[in-house]
């Protein structure tokens, strides 16, 4: 059948509002087009497509009479145009092409749509390596380069494991340089030690040797970062330590370490030492050395004794009856620890106020500088003698309970015929002596006499040295401590002194391993245990204890700040 | 050139490959015996030599089948393009000299051996010694019948209908080839149909839907006329025709470029027929009884070629040689296939030489005595040959003798043939495997093993034969046939039996009668000696049914039971005004076995639904067969009683009969595996089909969008396997075969004749070329490279139509994956198990589960 | 049982052992208490890493298994209901790996992308059981390419009944089929719209206008032939124009079948668009991850 046309350009394809609709799968919606041009013909192909002209497959192809044009077994044939028309074109549509093949010539399906799943695949690949690795690592060679990161682009946080614990998130920020110097390479402690400088590794360098260590652990081994607030200091496993420390006898002979391979009885821990200071005139504040706890003795140069202050025969309190601890020992909130004794808050405060004439209790020696207190007393006398006129004596109120008066000294004031002046000396001298060799300083002081003829240059008194911390390198909080096995105040502290069997002030008071296991165990243990433990056969007179799970980093500190040497 | 003064040794009618071959061997004899005039001549009827193969559309490839056959004759042939093979003959023929003379028609013979005369359509005479009657069975197309039906433009085929273009075409007939040529042709030309009748009454029906809407349709350049005839066609200046027709309403003439006219051919039954030479039977597939010298009944006419049920061409072109050969008085010509009937017999141990053997064997099988040489010559060559030995060392012996032959025959590069060494007590084949060959015994003893039951086992003796419910049924064997001592067995394929049986009644007879007592035993007296049911089977007639026909009526009294032999039907209930299909009863069950059971109202309408053979049992015989020993009368009433419970159970179920046509529509009542999807859960993601390309040379094999469908089942187009494949029914060289596990396919040796495409009802088989290859998976998958897994190449899209002509074409069909490693690639393939390969026994299932 | 469910399939075999798997996993979890702090690198972090990666891997794999069609490994539906339930488990394997932790970074981002995927698949999978019973239904037992075969039938007749009436009417006609839209964008496709048109000789004659006039459901042309009935007086112009009427409410019907199958088709599609890109920028980015994990020690 012929029809005529009066279009400038011919449009082949499946869809029906071609010019010429050809059905089939490998005929597009718009396959080409076919338009006049300079006399003959022109085809182009849509783009993508191609079509079979005289048997030579091609895209776009310059048409003259005769050709034969194939699209998808479809045949079209240029014919000479007759007369009035541009050109003519004879169809013979393939006829294994059937009515079924209609819907191609509609795009019904989402292949035919600009949607591509491998487009969108190869974009999105593309999408994670640039985004997440490349311009990452691009940065981090700015950031080597000193460069900061160029705003709005990814860096390498983005490949931070989580948050850094607040301290690091402070000191480092979002500069992961600063400890992750290398790829692939995990964090050299030497990154951690340029801010941590005064940290010691556990095993201090100068004793590598002895320890047979050559090199220390990786601080990363124990210290886990990017937990955020959950940062933990280190991983507390015991294993850690008693990995070496079982052995730790054989292991470090030279540091004369000891085996612990726990903290439970039968001696998986050994007992404590303590730690004194030996002086000598060379240094005055003296080396540290250690002692075991069993067999050391405290050297205060003091005398003093627990037992007759908590005794409320001999002692009382202020509101009367007896002593409790905390009236010396004020636990200072903020150390853990206990505030430091001194004369005159601790054992002044209306008990040793150092008067020494009991004509006039107002009058105190000054503590501390043994010079000034003969001055005092000799001024005292001075002024007695040379002015003579009697003064009101207040009765002196000293806490003694079996208190039997002391003789006035005005009673004692003997008598003197000579120039006043001397008198004074004489006095003054005699109750200098009494004091330093019968009763006042000597009471409590160790008092060196040197028998010189010169009264000043006779007494010395040695100086007192309370041993502050008999363990320095351990942690403990008497804080933690306030209550013992449900009981609180003196009777919790008795529970680990005992204080009131001490008569000298050599005693240590300390507690031995054994009274810290009576509470606290290693995990090890701990789980193995029922958690409350019975004091005794009777529950109620003994109630329970809780045992408590403890690590060795609850009491002992992996970076010494500097620990004494072994005593040879 | 024909001339009458000579005396030719030997006038050869038609010059196809068998005719031609026949004069080039007598050419050849006459140069060397240094005659100067020939004594033979090659007369055609058509103006071209070889017209079969003239028809063939351009650039076929013909295939040179059978592979294990050796050509023999003075032209060459192997596989190639129709135009080579024609070349090379004109060339041959042209170069040794053959006597042929082209558009000679022999219209009558007189005479007899020595001295015949061959009367021509010119009037012209040909005397000859001897007639070699070479003619094929494709006969000659009827002329028009009017003056001038001979001229140049005037032609009787239609090679390519796009060899024309923008003429003006007239088509004479009405059939189907006028219809299909007339189709083709409106694609580029204007065309005109002559019709004698008022309709088109002779065309199937797609092609009379396909004419009318054609003749409707204003914008198709094709008209009719009804009750015309072609009065005269005269040539018109410039190379035109004027065509004058004889309307009802007067003379017309047309000016036309070509005439096509298809009126059909004289088959060339009637002319042989004239020539006095006797057919066996009336079947139309039925062949000339012949010598193995091919003589016909008719002493000196001898037949060969298609004609001699001969269908492939070297085949014929041997024969040609042979009967040349013989008749210039070489006695002693052995066929060429001598060698491969001697390698068949090698291994038996009486073996002495070829034609002894053959003797020997067709004596001592009363079925084969029968037989004519030559079929049975046939028979053996296409057959097997097996031999029982005992376990011990000449059975090695013999197997390693065998297995070597076949090893050299191989290295030589042809199909390897020897005798099969079997052991004594071996398995023959199993219950249920799927097998069509026909076996007989020769020598020693078969047993044949009821599997249910092997104390009711069957020995056959020498003469004896089995296998033939399969043969004839279609169906997956019954029982388990061993291997006696000392047995020799020839198994034929059933290609060749149908043939034999058709060209030979008695031995159909025996055959069929066999059948009957078997199938009788199996039903309905299995522990009964087979003579006593012989004599009751004697009684017994085997009725043939078409497709569509019914064999009894709900509602009448039947006083007989069936056993459906072969195809199957389809039982119907009337409800209410509606009828509806409620159950298919395939070969080898019972049918209306209820009414000889208590009931003899017929309780449904069973009508078949593919083409049947049923074996009818009167109220007398079944009776007769329940007085046999140990006829399992309970096992009868429970099975029946089962079957209509199961038919009540599909009545009554909403929907389920409606369903069960559909299945039936959809040919299911003949399928043993067919593809079917529920649609229900089916995606359309066509990785089904997909897999079939990918696992089949990137050609699928199913089409999953088209087919029918009924309620959530749909039913793609994929081969169903069926019982009796119509596939298999005429495949020249034999390319389509079953496997034992009953998938059909297609082997290498298709020569694409399309014949199984037509004749598939389920239009499943495609005729493709090779599939190109396609880029990788992965370039594919990232780069999207090429078409991709399953997708369609530029070559599927007949885009292709620049690909050579010379590229075979093939039949390709669904073979269920025999070849792929892990079951059908579209079940496995399918990500929500919508797709699913079943049989019969599923239907029921199937049914129950349908979505509405 | 003829068709057995992906989901359902071998009795939840996939199922059972995802559970298996996820169970093992928090197993494998809990050891990480007392000293440690669970997160991605301690041993058990790592162990479950690697099994969520490989399962990740695996999973993607389903495309390449899925086009291997000669594959000995299994079936396709096998499968895919493995890939369904173990898709579900590595989220879970996931979340146990990096122990609940999310930030601000590239790991996180991996976690959120593969969500995201599995996401989609469960849009997917909501996709596959409902739409395929709403297509049917739609269809019939009709396939889409007998409606397009029978659209095309249509539109011949339509053509030819309109070539027996006025020229107007053939002109209008022939338009609206020429200018009939199924389907078309991404959008079209999916929200089923309609961008049909014909030419109106009437607007035609008003000039400024194409004369192009929406043709929604090919309503519009409809009512233009069926108003031209009262006016055909001639007996078969008449007929014809009935005819015409008929054809086009028929071709209506079709195309509304059409549109509507199209459309499910589409939705039965478009996850799959985001599914597997997301898929490859998820193992993109997991390919990041684990490298920078290393990356910084």
């Amino acid at each position: 059948m012929d029809s005529a046309l009066s279009v400038d350009v011919i449009t082949i394809g499946s869809a029906a509002a071609n010019t010429i609709q050809l059905l089939g799968r490998a005929v597009a919606l718009t396959h080409a087009t076919v338009r006049p041009a300079g006399g003959g013909l022109r085809l182009r192909c849509t783009r993508g497509q191609r079509v079979n002209v005289n048997s030579k497959s091609c895209s776009a192809a310059r048409l003259e009479v005769g050709d034969e044009i194939v699209i998808g077994g479809h045949r079209l044939v240029v014919l000479a145009a007759p007369a009035g028309f541009d050109c003519a074109l004879q169809l013979e549509a393939d006829p294994n092409v059937d009515s079924q093949e209609y819907e191609s010539s509609f795009r019904t399906d989402l292949s035919q749509t600009r949607l591509s799943a491998r487009t969108l695949s190869w974009l999105f690949l593309s999408l994670a390596l640039v985004l997440g690795l490349l311009i990452p690592i691009h940065m981090v060679h700015r950031h080597r380069g000193g460069l900061p990161s160029a705003r709005g682009l990814p860096d390498d946080t983005l490949w931070s494991a989580g948050p850094l614990s607040p301290a690091h998130e402070h000191a480092a920020g979002r500069s992961c340089g600063t400890c992750h110097q290398k790829f692939f390479a995990d964090v050299k402690d030497e990154a951690c030690l340029g801010c941590h400088r005064d940290t010691n590794d556990h095993v201090l360098k100068a004793h590598r040797d002895l320890a047979g260590i050559d090199k220390p652990q990786r601080c990363g081994s124990c210290h886990h970062e990017h937990l955020g607030e959950q940062f933990q200091q280190v991983m507390q496993d015991d294993r850690l330590c008693v990995s070496c420390h079982a052995s730790g006898a054989q292991r470090f002979a030279k540091l004369l370490t000891q085996n612990v391979s726990g903290f439970g009885p039968g001696g998986l821990h050994p007992q404590f030492n303590v730690t004194f200071r030996r002086i000598s005139p060379g240094d005055p504040d003296g080396k540290p050395f250690r002692q075991p706890l069993v067999t050391a003795l405290e050297q205060s140069n003091l005398k003093f004794s627990h037992a007759q202050h908590l005794n409320p025969d001999k002692v009382t309190s202020r509101g009367g009856g007896p002593m409790s601890c905390s009236e010396c020992h004020v636990l200072d909130a903020d150390s853990d620890r206990f505030k430091p004794m001194t004369q005159e808050k601790t054992c002044a405060m209306g008990c040793h106020d150092l008067n020494f004439d009991v004509g006039a209790t107002d009058r105190h020696l000054p503590h501390g500088n043994v010079l000034d207190a003969m001055l005092v007393i000799e001024d005292y006398f001075t002024r007695k003698y040379v002015d003579p006129k009697p003064q009101t004596v207040r009765a002196m109120t000293r806490r003694l309970p079996d208190l039997d008066r002391v003789p006035s000294s005005d009673e004692a004031l003997t008598p003197c015929n000579g120039p006043p002046l001397m008198c004074a000396r004489t006095r003054a001298k005699a109750e200098i002596e009494n004091q330093f060799i019968r009763r006042g300083c000597v009471g409590c002081h160790v008092v060196g006499d040197t028998k010189a003829e010169d009264i000043h240059e006779r007494f010395t008194i040695e100086r007192v040295r309370i041993t502050e911390r008999y363990f320095p390198v351990a942690k403990f909080s008497h804080l933690a401590h306030r209550v013992q096995e449900g009981v609180t105040g003196d009777q919790a502290c008795e529970k680990c002194h005992a204080a009131r069997q001490s008569t000298r002030s050599q005693d240590l008071l300390l507690p031995d391993v054994e009274r810290c296991l009576r509470c606290h165990l290693d995990s090890q243990r701990a789980a193995k245990m029922p958690l409350e433990v019975s004091m005794g056969p009777n529950p109620l007179t003994h109630p329970g204890r809780k045992i408590i799970t403890t690590q060795c980093t609850s009491c002992h500190v992996y970076h010494p700040a500097g620990v004494p040497s072994p005593q040879s | 050139m024909t001339r009458a003064d000579v005396k030719y040794r030997m006038a050869v009618i038609g010059a196809g490959p068998a005719g031609l071959s026949a004069g080039a061997r007598a050419a050849e004899l006459d140069r060397a015996a240094g005659r100067v005039a020939p004594s033979h001549i090659v007369l055609e009827s058509f103006e071209l030599c070889a017209k079969t193969i003239q028809r063939y559309q351009k650039g076929k490839l013909v295939m040179a089948e059978p592979g294990f056959l050796d050509l023999r004759s003075d032209l060459r042939f192997s596989a190639g393009s129709r135009e080579e093979i024609l070349g090379n003959w004109t060339d041959d023929c042209g170069r040794l000299g053959v006597n042929l003379s082209l558009g000679a028609t022999v219209v009558g013979v007189s005479g007899q051996q020595g001295d015949f005369t061959l009367k021509l359509a010119k009037g012209a005479e040909v005397h000859a010694e001897t007639i070699v009657l070479a003619i094929g069975v494709e006969g000659n197309p009827r002329k028009v019948g009017a003056p001038g039906d001979n001229l140049p433009r005037v032609q009787y085929q239609l090679d390519d209908p796009k060899e024309f273009k923008g003429e003006l075409v007239v088509v004479v007939g009405a059939g189907d080839a006028a219809i299909e040529n007339a189709l083709a042709l409106t694609e580029q030309n204007k065309v005109v149909i002559v019709n004698r009748g008022k309709e088109f009454s002779r065309a199937k029906q797609a092609n009379l839907t396909a004419v009318l809407a054609a003749l409707a349709e204003p914008r198709r350049r094709l008209s009719c006329f009804y009750e015309t005839r072609v009065k005269e066609i005269a040539p018109r200046e410039p190379g035109g025709l004027s065509v004058t027709l004889e309307t009802p309403t007067g003379p017309q003439v047309i000016e036309c470029d070509r005439v096509v006219a298809r009126l059909g051919a004289d088959p060339p039954r009637r002319f042989v027929e004239s020539l006095g030479i006797r057919f066996p039977t009336e079947r139309a597939d039925a062949v000339p009884q012949l010598s193995k010298r091919y003589e016909s009944n008719v002493s000196g006419i001898y037949v060969v070629g298609s004609l001699a049920g001969y269908p492939l061409i070297k085949q014929a072109m041997n024969q040609g040689y042979d009967v040349a050969e013989y008749l210039c008085g070489n006695h002693e010509v052995k066929p060429v296939d001598q060698q491969l009937v001697e390698w068949q017999f090698g291994g038996i141990p009486f073996f002495a030489d070829a034609d002894a053997a053959l003797e020997r064997f067709k004596n001592k099988v009363p079925m084969f005595r029968g037989m004519n040489p030559l079929a049975f010559r046939e028979l053996v060559i296409e057959s097997t040959i097996s031999v029982a030995y005992r376990e011990g060392q000449e059975f090695e012996e013999e197997a390693r003798k065998q297995a070597a032959l076949q090893e050299t025959q191989v290295r030589e590069g042809r199909q390897p043939r020897a005798t099969r060494i079997i052991l004594e007590g071996s398995v023959i084949y199993e219950p249920g495997d799927y097998g069509t060959s026909f076996f007989t015994i020769v020598q020693g003893t078969v047993v044949l093993e009821n599997p249910h039951n092997p104390a009711l086992s069957t020995e056959l003796a020498a003469g004896e034969f089995f296998g033939e419910t399969s043969l004839l049924s279609g169906r997956p064997r019954l029982e388990r046939a061993i291997a006696g001592p000392a047995c020799v067995l020839v198994e034929t394929p059933r290609r060749i039996m149908i043939k034999l049986m058709s060209s030979n009644e008695e031995v159909r007879l025996g055959i069929d009668l066999v059948f009957v007592i078997r199938e009788l035993q199996r039903h309905f007296a299995p522990s009964a000696p087979l003579r006593m049911l012989r004599d009751i089977a004697a009684r017994i007639e085997v009725r043939r049914y078409k497709a569509g026909e019914t064999v009894f009526v709900q509602g009448d009294t039947g006083d007989s039971l069936y056993v459906v032999r072969s195809g199957g039907l389809t039982l119907f209930r009337t409800d209410g005004a509606t009828e509806i299909a409620i159950a298919q009863v395939p070969a080898g069950e019972l049918l209306g076995e209820l009414a000889l059971m208590g009931d003899p109202l017929r309780r449904e309408t069973a009508r078949v639904s593919l083409a049947s053979e049923l074996i009818e049992l009167k109220r007398a015989q079944f009776l007769d067969l329940m007085k046999l020993p140990g006829a399992p009368v309970a096992e009868l009433q429970r099975s029946a009683a089962a079957r209509a419970a199961a038919n009540a159970r599909v009545q009554v179920q909403p929907g389920a009969p409606a369903m069960m046509a559909f299945l039936m529509a959809q040919g299911l009542g003949e399928a043993t595996d067919v593809l079917v999807i529920n649609e229900s859960t089916c995606i359309g993601c066509d990785n089904c089909e997909k897999a079939c390309a990918e696992t089949h040379g990137g050609i699928t094999r199913l089409n999953r969008k088209k087919g029918g469908s009924f309620a959530n089942v749909h039913v793609p187009i994929a081969c169903r396997h069926c019982d009796q494949p119509h596939c298999m029914k005429d495949c020249p060289p034999n390319a389509i075969r079953r496997s034992p596990t009953g998938e059909v396919y297609i082997n290498e040796s298709c020569i694409g004749c399309g014949n199984c495409q037509t004749n598939c009802p389920y239009d499943v088989i495609r005729m493709v070329h090779d599939a190109p290859r396609k880029p990788g998976l992965l370039s594919w998958l990232l780069f999207g490279a090429g078409p991709g897994p399953g997708e369609p190449t530029d070559h599927d899209l007949g885009t292709a139509r620049g690909t050579p002509q010379q590229e075979k074409k093939r039949a390709v069909k669904c073979d269920a994956c025999i070849s792929v490693a892990n079951g059908p690639a579209c079940v496995k393939a399918c990500p929500t198990g919508a797709a699913r390969r079943i049989g019969p026994s599923d239907y029921v299932n199937l049914i129950q589960e349908r979505r509405t | 049982m003829i068709f057995h469910a992906t989901l359902s399939y071998r009795q939840l075999r996939y199922l059972w052992i995802s559970l298996a798997l996820v169970a093992c996993a928090a197993a494998v979890f809990v050891t990480q208490s007392g000293g440690t702090i669970a997160r991605g690198d301690t041993w058990q972090g790592y162990t479950l890493g690697t099994i969520a990666a490989l399962l990740m891997i695996w999973l993607a794999l389903l495309g390449i298994r899925k086009r291997k069609y000669a594959s000995p490994l299994g079936s396709v539906q096998g499968w895919t209901s493995a890939h369904i339930y173990l898709g579900l488990a590595v989220v879970a394997i996931a979340t146990l790996h990096c122990a609940g932790r999310f930030h601000d970074n590239i790991h996180t981002y991996a976690y959120v992308l593969m969500c995201a995927v599995v996401l989609t698949g469960i849009v997917g999978i909501v996709c596959y059981l409902s739409i395929p019973g709403l297509l049917m239904d739609n269809r019939g037992t009709r396939s889409r390419a007998d409606l397009f075969a029978e659209l095309f039938e249509l539109d011949k007749q339509a053509r030819n009944l309109s070539h027996d009436c006025d020229a107007e009417i053939a002109a209008v006609v022939q338009s609206s089929i020429e200018r009939t839209v199924v389907g078309g964008g991404v959008w079209a496709q999916l929200m089923g719209l309609d961008r049909s048109f014909f030419e109106d000789p009437d607007r035609k004659s008003a000039r400024r206008s194409t004369g192009l006039r929406r043709n929604v459901n090919q309503d519009a042309v409809l009512a233009y032939v069926s108003s031209r009935l009262p006016g055909a007086y001639r007996q078969s112009e008449a007929a014809a124009l009935q005819q015409l009427v008929v054809t086009l409410s028929r071709r209506q019907s079709v195309l509304r079948r059409v549109r509507r199958d199209v459309q499910l088709q589409g939705w039965l599609k478009i996850w799959l668009y985001a599914h597997i890109p997301l898929t490859v920028a998820a193992l993109g980015t997991l390919f990041v991850h684990i490298l920078t994990t290393f990356l910084d020690g």
